[in-house]
């Protein structure tokens, strides 16, 4: 049981510490939904909530793991009127799931109304997609939204650099994760 | 017998007086190699010629005892005279180098050189005096105690001259360059920029050192421990300001830098999970001497602790766990986007993002549920308006609360959105009864299980209705805070970011209609 606890902590210590976040812009335009850009990035994933009638979640395989629920922000409030543009953006971004494939959004009728593959997006920096319109990548005429942060803040290769310590980290917590996972299967096998 | 003497002698003397008769005109030299017998026996002079001068001057020397040692008073250079066979010479000789120099030499004249000779040595003192002692002269010769000289030039130097030190005081030309150090300096301007003045060197001309400048912003200029000049890095200007190769973010110098960085500014320490505000200043004013990159630091996050400290103390934001995190981003056409400030603060994964511009006077505005926050910090900085704009904004993007106050239909924004607030869910939890009636209103209201409302006319529209006179969403200067409705809307928001449920694919019909739409009367709750 000590085994057992002792790999489920390091489990989390390693995902706390080394944590990537999918980043996920959907686009709202004329009354269509559609997934428009993700991208890997290190770091913390921002809160995730079953709240809202619209859902992302991953495709691994033949299963579909929901990743979050939002409100598509269309309205816009202000002192002069309350609009509802014929476009908008949205970004988030939530857990990464390993290995999955793809991204979908479903609608709040639940289909699916749009599909992004993700299978080339491998570190942190990777991207698929057009970046949000209204961001700085978008404006460059780049595709990753952190590279594009980092160029006009003059930082070098901040992508890059998020990339490499987050793989060095990995690399740092494998001997935490094969106890782990060596630890779970001893206590599984006692059982 | 007495006549015998004088008679023997008479007739030789007469003899000799007139052969001199005969002869005194006359001058008549001795034949060579005659002795000259007047002078000191075994002299030189004895052995040269010597000349008979005259008789006149012999006249009176005709008798030998006379003649001899006699000097002839109008030559007394010739010195004493001499008698030879008979006659009266005066004795001259070609060695005695001193003829006609007689009386031009005080001292004396050296017959074998002519010179005139040197007065005799003056007597010297033969006692030695101690070091510390002076001798009186000759013939005191007394050792007295030396007087110390003072040690100080005492010689003065023309105007452009310069004097060495004693004891040489020599007097040389001035260098205006003498002395003049120019090191690398900041020189404090005025209502102006700092001057980094370095490579400094003299110029002869003037004496005064000429450097290479560079503006600093004010007191940002610094003498490092090597001796040279700089300008503090200013972290956001894309330049390498204090010359170690670095440029903004990359140099050490700005790790703390808002700029770079995405510190976590306030908090309300409460336990549990934290909503994250993540506050982004973009879009500030020209630098200049005194709006630094510090100073927009500051004030970014300054404005961003007034929103998180107002935040503390609104409720539902009061109840939760919240932190504020500040950042800035780069100032440019290239207005930031939500998706920027989430990347550049990958490590926070702030939960909503409120970018405050730092130019213009634009009114806050935000979407519904868009966890975004756009504002203006020049719409009125100095007042609580600031913090409570912020607070309304916040209502609209994390609660997807309307206006309470009532808009002009006449923009027509809201026709058509009937479908929109249907299938993208605003009215399944909306604080303003929509569309509706002054009859419907208590049914809207009531299902919120409120301690009181009221059903004020005018939400965002005319036929909608609000549940009471006063709130941040209808009027921030008239009230700092959030109504009944509009609190239990963003707590169970902010709960399901805080506490979430299990992420389900269960399916979640939407509603059936936004309510009555005077336009499309088929829309009907």
């Amino acid at each position: 049981m000590r085994i057992a606890m002792f790999a489920f902590v390091a489990m989390l210590a390693c995902s706390a510490v080394f944590a990537e976040a999918m980043m996920v812009t959907v686009s709202f335009e004329s009354g269509h939904l559609s997934l428009r850009h993700a991208e890997l990035i290190s770091g913390q994933p921002q809160g995730v909530t079953n709240d809202g009638p619209f859902l992302l979640a991953y495709k691994k395989g033949g299963d579909v793991v929901p990743a979050t629920r939002f409100y598509m922000p269309i309205l816009v409030l202000s002192d002069k009127a309350n609009a509802a543009p014929d476009s908008a953006e949205y970004t988030l971004s939530m857990p990464v799931v390993q290995g999955a494939e793809s991204i979908l959004l479903y609608n709040a009728n639940g289909s699916v109304v749009s599909a992004l593959g993700i299978s080339s997006i491998k570190s942190a920096g990777d991207s698929v997609g057009e970046a949000p319109r209204e961001s700085m990548a978008g404006k460059l005429g780049e595709k990753s939204v952190a590279a594009a942060v980092d160029e006009a803040s003059g930082i070098g290769s901040g992508a890059g650099q998020a990339s490499q310590g987050n793989a060095q980290g990995k690399q740092g917590c494998l001997p935490l994760l094969v106890l782990a996972i060596v630890g779970m299967a001893a206590f599984v096998s006692r059982r | 017998m007495g006549k015998m003497p004088c008679s023997r002698f008479a007739l030789p003397v007469l003899l000799f007086f007139v052969l001199a008769l005969f002869a005194a005109p006359a001058f008549a030299f001795i034949s060579e190699g005659a002795q000259c017998p007047g002078l000191p026996e075994g002299s030189a002079e004895r052995t040269n010629d010597c000349i008979m001068v005259g008789s006149t001057p012999c006249m009176a020397s005709l008798i030998p005892e006379i003649c001899a040692g006699t000097v002839n008073p109008d030559y007394p250079e010739w010195g004493p005279l001499v008698w030879i066979s008979g006659t009266c010479y005066c004795p001259y000789t070609l060695a005695n180098k001193c003829y006609g120099k007689y009386g031009s030499c005080p001292n004396g004249c050296d017959p074998k050189t002519g010179n005139c000779l040197s007065p005799p040595e003056p007597e010297k003192c033969q006692n030695g005096c101690g070091s510390g002692e002076a001798q009186n002269p000759y013939p005191d010769c007394a050792c007295v105690k030396k007087v110390e000289e003072e040690k100080v030039c005492k010689n003065t130097c023309a105007a452009n001259e310069a004097r060495s030190a004693y004891p040489e005081c020599a007097c040389t030309p001035i260098s205006k360059c003498r002395n003049v150090k120019c090191d690398d300096e900041c020189k404090a301007q005025v209502r102006d920029y700092d001057l980094a003045r370095t490579d400094g060197t003299c110029n002869p001309q003037t004496g005064l050192c000429e450097y290479s400048e560079t503006k600093c912003p004010a007191g940002a200029c610094f003498v490092a421990p090597i001796g040279k000049a700089a300008c503090k890095e200013e972290c956001d200007n894309g330049i390498d300001d204090d010359g170690n190769g670095k440029v903004d973010c990359e140099d050490p110098a700005c790790k703390d830098s808002l700029y770079c960085s995405c510190p976590r500014v306030a908090t309300n320490s409460k336990a549990g999970r934290s909503l994250k505000i993540l506050v982004g200043g973009w879009d500030y004013p020209e630098p200049n001497a005194y709006y630094t990159s510090a100073v927009r630091d500051k004030e970014t996050k300054d404005d961003a602790v007034r929103i998180a400290n107002n935040l503390f103390a609104t409720a539902p934001f009061s109840e939760f766990p919240v932190e504020a995190y500040a950042t800035r981003l780069p100032t440019g056409t290239l207005g930031p986007w939500r998706s920027d400030l989430l990347a550049k603060c990958k490590d926070v994964g702030g939960d909503v993002t409120v970018f405050v511009r730092y130019t213009g006077a634009a009114p806050g505005q935000s979407r519904a549920y868009s966890m975004n926050v756009d504002m203006s910090k020049n719409l009125d900085p100095y007042s609580p308006n600031f913090e409570r704009i912020a607070a309304h904004e916040l209502g609209h993007a994390v609660g997807g609360l309307w206006d309470e106050y009532v808009i002009s239909e006449s923009y027509g924004t809201l026709i058509g959105t009937a479908a929109y607030l249907r299938d993208y869910g605003f009215s399944t939890r909306a604080n303003c009864d929509a569309w509706t009636t002054l009859g419907s209103c208590p049914k809207y209201f009531g299902a919120f299980n409120l301690t009181s409302y009221a059903c004020v006319q005018g939400c965002s529209a005319g036929l909608w209705y609000r549940s009471s006179q006063n709130s941040i969403m209808n009027d921030h200067t008239a009230s700092g805070e959030f109504n009944e409705v509009s609190r239990k809307i963003l707590r169970a928001r902010i709960d399901a970011y805080l506490n979430p449920k299990p992420v389900t694919m269960e399916y979640q019909p939407p509603p059936v209609s936004a309510g009555y739409d005077p336009s499309n009367p088929q829309l009907e709750r």
